[in-house]
């Protein structure tokens, strides 16, 4: 066995490239998992499973006198029961039927007891304090206190640093990691140019010119989309659309505004709790209703519910807390300290909320800024119009009081006589359209000749809670209401119906429609007014009311037909001794509206103005948003996460190893957000900027991005986690000033290049000692492709986006939604526009490893397969991108330089100059090819026309050298050096 | 062990740059020649019985009452309320009220030296009795579609666990150089209910996913070239585009492995259409399945799935929609659409087993047959339909197994005078699953991976090999 002494500072076994822990070695930090690992379900934080009172996670049990003796005596192996145990030769621990501890794994036990057995808490934790950037050997390195901690761990490997990249590959990784674009070539010259002069200005004019574009709001959105799981549908069986886009649109807005981190987490998180939430503050709260939900036939509301809060639960410990909670759904996390209790603590924090599982609701109408300036000027107008015909004057008002008295002086019409009401029992459909379209069984029959009076099923039932003028309040979302009731008239006269309906309604008399009108709205008395024949006798009124969702309602009167637009009860009004402003507005816009000619004009544009106002808001789009509930619920803990199965109540609350003290432990969301951004709170800063360093470096300081907890990855930089930590909190959680450190340090400034050294030492960058090279995600291939080919559209925002995508891939599901392929300048967007269908990804992006959007995910896989081959070669996106880039290369330059071209073409895919033999090996390409297009023209002919670009280039430089020049853009785009950050 | 970046750990959870080259070592080492991606080197566990398997996944329950759990009470009753004490607490998923008891309509005969009891809807399966293993006592704990066929094939019943397809394919290896090893067929109207979720890789890296064939336009997404570029057009970028990636040359293993999965997606534009070609096939062994060339059709897809393991495939899954017996409409009910679907894959089945026998295929390939759960012995009568059908059923339906290893002829299981729930032993999909993997030499328990923190499997916690099942 090896001396104490002598493991304590043995560099460990690299094993071909490592993560060497720190010098010394903490043996601390190694023995807390392994007992965890080895000994935690029996001797852990689960009470349930604990055996002999004895957890090995607290220092308190491992050092404390247990009578007699004690688990570990720190120096002496010997005298430790924990020692003891597991070397005894009769009945060692783990007991019998678990594995055996390693031979390494007792020598570092060994080791850790006679080296004196330190002992400290898991390091995520400790709260981070601001270390001290080490000494290092060469200060001519460093540009920033950053760069420190990185050399100085270099220099104790003995390894040195990687040369800077070259201007060219820096811009370009620049602009890549910041707005997942190349960048365009005019600013690159700019930029080369300003270089030779003064290379500091010119790096903080083209990094300031990067965060302050619109496409780096767009490409941290989409990392940060990946977190919030943004879908454009339900998930499950159904998976049906919803409108989601605005709290994307919010997400890129928060961004373009630099929104302080704690801000962007109180707001989603929150904004509901705050006092007098704007409307996007409610839009921001959709980060947590991306959960899904469940409309298939036979299931429990509750259970999707119950499923959704969970997901919210893990979602915010992965993205807030580095911890992977799921396990304690169920039962007491084994290693980390997460109790089962504390689980449905955190759970009962989200379970406040209004949502179900198997409804969008609630939502809210969630203007775009500029419907928003639209709204309120029409809105304006409407109430100016609205002005001239109500408000009071004193000429018209004599006048109208001539105009009142000759009504009251006509003679009063008899009245038919209305019977009472009769309905049946609420029917649902799949949506509104459906309910208002399809005929309900009783509809049917009714309609067929079947007469409700005479009894016949299903059955009609009287309802005298239906009053005339009064509206009767209907719920059941996307249900239509059947109401009938008969009318008797002696003669044959008008009768006219005013309606009010919460939301659309169809009238029938005697099985003929009457009136139709699909509305959505509040019902209110009088929204619309039709004029109905009665014949003689006895007549059948059906009415159809169908409530979308939420509150529903109807209010019916019916009256006689009166001059003037009169409706019932106006003559009422006009006899009465006093009126209400209301009714005296209503009166004034009757008479003005007819017998003025000024009125006359306002009613006509009134009439339009509502029209356009209608318009718009039925364009407005909604936006789902968290909303605390009516009632309170009860929140239990769930016997194996089953919601059929509560134990006790829990109250709000979260675990204790990253939550505060017990008595400020938050009570509801917003006090979460704010525990959130507690400096006190150990885990959240590192998170962050771990996982920001996970996004420019390819991999995390911490490799477990979602997990820094025991189970987790010891940081490969501690201190500099911590000092990157230290620094956000204290810049007021400014994630850009944060994005700037790091893309000035001389760290991210490395080359890229892998020497066969660096590969066997350290194979994936941990110790960075070379930039960082990585295969950009699904989305940035394809904006990059498209940009690169002159074909991207900057469009920021707005609905998403139906790019081509192979026939039949939502022919998969039951849904009748159809993917319209955009035809215009939509279909160049870039990709984390696209529509994102859970259980349909869009093929492209998910063959390039983007996650299907169901949970939450805080590291994408980067495979590497014949399938991606194949995409990048025959998307539709991919193949027009080298049509267009063939074009535009072709229009840019004149003919006769084929070297000029190749090298503009090479130059927007790569960003920098081809080499002499690179430019030989492409025009070797070319006129290879192209001497074949002459020899085969129909093939060239075939290949420009299999795209959708349009053909003015094609006429002006002839099929056969478009055709070779798209043949060498595909080559170019598909080099390995484009799909990647270099 | 400690966690080195060479830990399995780390490589695995493929965030690292070290996942590529897991990958591509055996595409580099064989220079695109021979085999394509291997599994882990620890495995198979033990020598296994069989290598690959095929699975005929019957989309929305077929109906064990009526194919191969005869039940002469049932058929006496019929008509009759049934007993209280079979639906105490009972959650169906459209039956509301006291259901009445639906006999099978249907004959069944005993086949085969075996006995094996088989409806007369099915009279090429019936031929081919003494091959199966039938299973009537199978249960699961879901009774909607999507839960139900997410637990068959993943073993969970919600979405984000990888289906048995992934883990075999990242255990074992794709088995097949210019394929992928995981391939997913359907047919029927419609996908399962499921989704791809079915055959999602789950926590996996996504390269074990299964690769659904598509049935109409390219069988694999983007696998043709657009008009003008030939094959050899191809060919010529992809030297060019070799030797540009090898001139920039950034010692980046992921550039060689870029190369070799261009080389592997290249080789298979070339297989696929040979792949695909039914026409290759003797007029006999068309007939065998009932598959015509250019028609896409269950049996043509068993016919195809013969084509794949032959060629390599590690695991073939199909799905035929169409099983969901409710009886609310004659495309529906168990009088029209049942006896539809079994013509339309009776015969293919049959065929499939029988072809893989007489090529010596069936001795290690296993052919499973099933859908994500039954039907209830009770006519559903969805709001008064007087077509016959009946509603979901978790406690006991009936799946069957040839090949493999299973034991030929054996009818396992026994049901209730109803149907309803079984009398003695029973088998639960962990199970299944623990003895399908143990019959491809895979140790359930050992066969794991890590993820939000622990360690899962495909049998999650439980799964126990039945032994009684196996030859």
């Amino acid at each position: 066995m090896l001396s104490p002494s002598l493991l304590l500072f043995a560099t460990p076994l690299l094993g071909g490239g490592a993560t060497p822990p720190e010098q010394p070695r903490d043996l601390a930090a190694e023995v807390r998992p392994l007992l965890a690992k080895r000994c935690g379900v029996c001797h852990g934080p689960d009470a349930g499973t604990r055996e002999a009172e004895l957890r090995l996670d607290q220092a308190a049990d491992l050092f404390g006198d247990r009578g007699g003796y004690r688990v570990v005596v720190p120096g002496d192996p010997a005298d430790s029961e924990l020692w003891l145990r597991l070397t005894d030769p009769e009945d060692p621990m783990p007991p019998e039927g678990e594995p055996r501890l390693e031979p390494h794994e007792l020598e570092l036990l060994e080791a850790w007891i006679a080296s004196g057995a330190t002992w400290s808490e898991h390091w995520s934790y400790v709260p981070p304090t601001r270390p001290e950037p080490p000494v290092v050997e060469d200060p001519a390195w460093p540009r920033n206190d950053l760069d420190r901690f990185v050399l100085a761990r270099l220099e104790a490997e003995g390894l040195t640093p990687s040369p800077p990249a070259d201007p060219t590959t820096l811009a370009r990784r620049a602009a890549l990691d910041l707005t997942g674009l190349p960048p365009d070539l005019a600013t690159l010259d700019a930029f080369l140019a300003a270089s030779e002069r003064d290379p500091d200005a010119a790096w903080t004019t083209l990094i300031e010119g990067l965060l302050a574009s619109p496409a780096h709001a767009e490409h941290q959105a989409a990392a940060w989309l990946d977190l919030a799981r943004y879908a454009d549908t339900n998930g499950y069986e159904k998976d049906s659309a919803r409108t989601m886009w605005r709290y994307r649109d919010w997400v890129i807005d928060a961004f373009a505004r630099d929104l302080a981190f704690d801000e962007f987490t109180r707001l989603q998180l929150a904004g509901d709790l705050l006092d007098q939430p704007s409307t996007d503050d409610l839009i921001a709260t959709g980060f947590h209703r991306n959960t899904m939900v469940n409309a298939e036939g036979g299931t429990d509301p509750e259970e999707f519910r119950v499923a959704a809060v969970m997901d919210r639960v893990d979602t915010t410990a992965a993205v807030w807390l580095g911890a992977t909670m799921g396990c304690a759904r169920c039962h007491t996390h084994k290693f980390d300290p997460i109790t089962h209790d504390e689980y449905y603590a955190t759970f009962a924090l989200f379970n406040d909320t209004a949502d179900d599982g198997n409804a969008l609701a609630p939502t809210i109408p969630a203007p775009t800024a500029q419907q928003s300036l639209d709204l309120i000027e029409l809105e304006d107008l409407v109430a100016d119009r609205e002005a001239r015909l109500t408000r009071p004057d004193l000429e018209l008002d004599v006048a109208q009081a001539k105009w009142e008295a000759e009504l009251l002086a006509l003679p009063a019409a008899p009245a038919p006589e209305l019977g009472p009401w009769q309905a049946t029992e609420p029917h649902q459909a799949d949506s509104f359209q459906a309910a208002f379209e399809g005929a309900t069984p009783a509809e049917a029959q009714v309609l067929a000749g079947a007469d409700p009076f005479r009894g016949f099923a299903p059955a009609w039932e009287l309802i005298p809670e239906l009053v005339d003028g009064e509206v009767l309040p209907l719920s059941g979302d996307r249900s239509a209401f059947l109401f009938c009731r008969e009318v008797h008239s002696e003669r044959p006269q008008d009768l006219r119906l005013s309606l009010g309906s919460d939301d659309g309604i169809k009238v029938w008399l005697n099985g003929i429609a009457v009136h139709t009108n699909p509305a959505q709205r509040a019902a209110t008395p009088g929204e619309d007014v039709v004029d109905v024949r009665l014949p003689t006798g006895r007549s059948l009124l059906l009415v159809k009311v169908v409530n979308g969702g939420g509150p529903g309602g109807f209010v019916f009167e019916a009256g006689p037909v009166l001059p003037d637009g009169l409706a019932p009860g106006d003559l009422a009004l006009l006899a009465a001794p006093e009126r209400s402003d209301a009714d005296s507005a209503r009166l004034r816009r009757l008479f003005r509206s007819q017998h003025t000619e000024a009125g006359a004009a306002a009613a006509t544009e009134l009439a339009t103005l509502n029209a356009d106002l209608a318009a718009l808001r039925a364009a407005i789009p909604t936006a789902p948003i968290l909303q605390p509930a009516m009632e309170p619920r009860a929140t239990h803990v769930l016997a194996g996460g089953n919601f059929l199965a509560p134990l006790d109540a829990v109250g709000p609350g979260l675990p204790a190893a990253f939550g505060p003290p017990a008595d400020e432990m938050p009570t509801d969301r917003l006090e979460l957000a704010a525990w959130l951004a507690d400096p006190r709170n150990p885990v959240t800063t590192r998170v962050v900027v771990n996982r920001m360093w996970q996004r420019l470096f390819g991999i995390g300081l911490v490799a477990t991005v979602d997990d820094l907890g025991s189970q987790g990855e010891p940081p490969s930089h501690p201190e500099l986690l911590d000092w990157l930590a230290v620094e956000l909190v204290e810049s007021g959680w400014d994630t850009e000033q944060l994005l700037r450190t790091i893309l000035c340090s001389a760290t991210w400034r490395q080359a890229s290049v892998l020497t066969p050294e660096l590969l066997e030492r350290d194979p994936q960058n941990r110790l960075l000692a070379r930039g960082a090279r990585y295969r950009l995600t699904g989305e940035a291939l394809r904006d990059v492709t498209l940009a690169a080919a002159g074909l991207l559209d900057r469009t920021v925002g707005g609905p998403s986006v139906f790019p081509p995508q192979p026939d039949g891939t939502w022919a998969m599901t039951y849904s009748g939604e159809r993917w319209d392929t955009a035809t215009d300048g939509d279909r160049w967007r870039r990709g984390l526009y696209t529509f994102r269908r859970r259980t349909a990804p869009y093929p492209t992006l998910a063959l390039f490893d983007a996650p299907s959007r169901e949970l939450v995910c805080t590291s994408r896989a980067r495979t590497n397969t014949p399938l991606q081959a194949l995409a990048l070669w025959n998307d539709p996106a991919f193949v027009e991108a080298a049509g267009g880039l063939a074009r535009l290369v072709l229009g840019e330059l004149p003919a006769g330089d084929d070297a000029a071209r190749i090298d503009l073409a090479f130059r927007r895919c790569t960003s920098r100059w081809p080499s002499a033999e690179e430019r030989g090996v492409l025009l070797d390409l070319l006129t290879d090819e192209r001497a074949r297009f002459v020899a085969d023209p129909e093939r060239a002919a075939a290949l420009v026309a299999s795209d959708v670009l349009e053909t003015s280039a094609v006429q002006r430089h002839g099929e056969v050298e478009t055709a070779a020049w798209t043949l060498v853009a595909s080559v170019l785009l598909n080099l390995d050096e484009v799909l990647n950050r270099e | 062990m400690k966690n080195t970046p060479f830990d399995r750990r780390a490589l695995l959870r493929g965030t690292a740059a070290g996942l590529g080259s897991l990958l591509a070592a055996p595409a580099l080492a064989r220079a695109g020649l021979a085999a394509g991606p291997q599994g882990l080197a620890d495995l198979p566990h033990f020598p296994p019985r069989a290598k690959r398997v095929i699975w005929l996944h019957m989309a929305g329950g077929p109906s064990q009452l009526d194919l191969f759990d005869p039940k002469p009470k049932l058929v006496e009753l019929d008509g009759q309320p049934v007993p209280d004490s079979y639906t105490k607490g009972e959650r169906f998923a459209f039956i509301k009220g006291t259901p009445k008891l639906l006999g099978s309509p249907y004959a069944f005969e005993r086949h085969g030296e075996s006995g094996a009891e088989v409806s007369e809807l099915l009279p090429h399966t019936a031929k081919i009795a003494d091959q199966l293993c039938i299973v009537r006592t199978m249960k699961t704990t879901q009774f909607n579609h999507a839960p139900a066929q997410l637990f068959m094939s993943t073993g969970f019943e919600r979405i984000g666990r990888p289906s048995l397809g992934s883990w075999l394919n990242f255990g074992l290896g794709s088995g097949a150089y210019d394929l992928p090893g995981f391939v997913v067929l359907l047919s029927g109207a419609y996908a399962p209910s499921g989704g791809n979720a079915c055959w999602s890789a789950g926590f996996l890296p996504g390269v074990h996913q299964g690769v659904r064939f598509r049935s109409a336009g390219d069988p694999v997404l983007f696998l043709s070239d657009p008009a003008g570029i030939d094959p050899a057009a191809r060919r010529r970028s992809l030297e060019a585009l070799g030797r540009l990636d090898r001139l920039r040359d950034h010692g980046d293993p992921e550039t060689e492995t870029r190369i070799a999965q261009r080389e592997l997606a290249h080789r298979m534009q070339a297989s696929m259409p040979g792949l695909l070609d039914l026409a290759a096939e003797s007029p006999e062994t068309l007939a065998l399945y009932g598959a015509k060339p250019g028609e896409a059709s269950f049996a043509g897809n068993c016919l195809l799935a013969r084509r794949l393991v032959e060629r390599g495939a590690r695991f073939v899954q199909l799905y035929d929609w169409g099983w969901d017996s409710h009886g609310t409409a004659p495309s529906d009910d168990i009088i029209e659409s049942l006896p539809a679907r079994c013509r339309a894959t009776d015969r293919a089945a049959a065929g499939l087993v029988t072809d893989l026998a007489r090529r010596g295929l069936l001795e290690d390939t296993i052919v499973v047959w099933g859908g994500e759960f039954g039907r209830t012995p009770m006519n559903e009568r969805r709001n008064g339909s007087t077509y016959l059908g009946r509603d979901h059923h978790p406690h006991a339906f009936t799946m069957w197994f040839a090949g493999g290893g299973f034991r030929p002829g054996l009818t396992f299981g026994e049901t209730d005078e109803l149907g309803y729930f079984p009398v003695g032993p029973s088998v639960d999909l962990h199970d299944l699953h623990a003895t399908l993997l143990h019959q491809l030499g895979v140790d359930h328990e050992r066969l794991t991976y890590p993820s939000q923190g622990r360690d899962f499997r495909l049998t999650d916690v439980s799964g126990v090999v039945r032994r009684e099942l196996l030859a």
